[in-house]
């Protein structure tokens, strides 16, 4: 009896834990500091590599930071934060999920097969798999969740 | 799930503003509710019994589907 209680007490102690992490939110102003920041990055991103400058920066390290940035957005908390708001973040977290799975399973697919068609109609070349960077994964999944939330708050006023 | 949270609302002349400020929740959510979009917590459905003096299962019905 003594060790069920036991058990229990630690089964209790796991669910706090997760329960407090499931509950970790920002606060709201971070929201807007995530989303600039990552556009900044972005843009950054792709001014070096037009302007020629790709050489000279770590891609990899401002890949990570706009990560982290959309990150801090995607944990903000928005204007007003209730209990149906976290429903509905809820509910873009899973939507979020799924599409970025069916975006790295789908396109994967689609530019082997018009690589596969190229290299049919023209005869030289080789068919090849694109891989899907996990860089690439995480960022749809996350500008996914983020773009369904909005969604979700929108479709929500406009009935 | 069916409620008629629009109708003990009106009873009481509140506005979907003035009875989210009362739980401490959105307009926005108050909405969902009475749109039967959303399905609330047991802990606000209990608010929402206190504040109006009605039981719960006079404000929320089942539906033949739930």
């Amino acid at each position: 009896m003594e060790e069920k209680v036991t058990i229990a007490s630690c089964q209790n102690n796991e669910r706090s834990k997760l329960l407090k992490i499931l509950k970790f939110k920002l606060p709201h102003k971070y929201k807007k500091l995530g989303l600039i920041s990552a556009g900044l990055l972005m843009l950054g991103l792709i001014i070096s590599k037009f302007a020629g400058y790709n050489h000279l920066i770590n891609k990899d390290a401002i890949r990570t930071v706009m990560l982290l940035a959309l990150l801090i957005a995607s944990l903000s908390q928005e204007k007003v934060e209730d209990e149906y708001v976290n429903h509905l973040r809820g509910q873009s977290y899973i939507l979020a999920f799924i599409c970025s799975l069916g975006y790295s399973i789908i396109l994967p697919l689609i530019t082997f097969v018009i690589d596969f068609l190229i290299v049919r109609i023209t005869g030289d070349g080789q068919t090849n798999f694109y891989e899907i960077s996990a860089f690439e994964v995480m960022f749809m999944m996350i500008c996914f969740q983020l773009l369904f939330l909005v969604g979700l708050k929108r479709l929500d006023l406009a009935e | 799930m069916q409620n008629k949270i629009k109708v003990a609302r009106a009873e009481m002349d509140l506005t979907q503003e003035q009875l989210a400020q009362k739980i401490g929740v959105s307009r926005q959510t108050i909405n969902s509710i009475e749109k039967s979009r959303y399905v609330p917590s047991t802990i606000l459905a209990l608010k929402m019994s206190h504040l109006f003096s009605k039981r719960v299962d006079e404000l929320f019905q089942l539906e033949k589907e739930d």
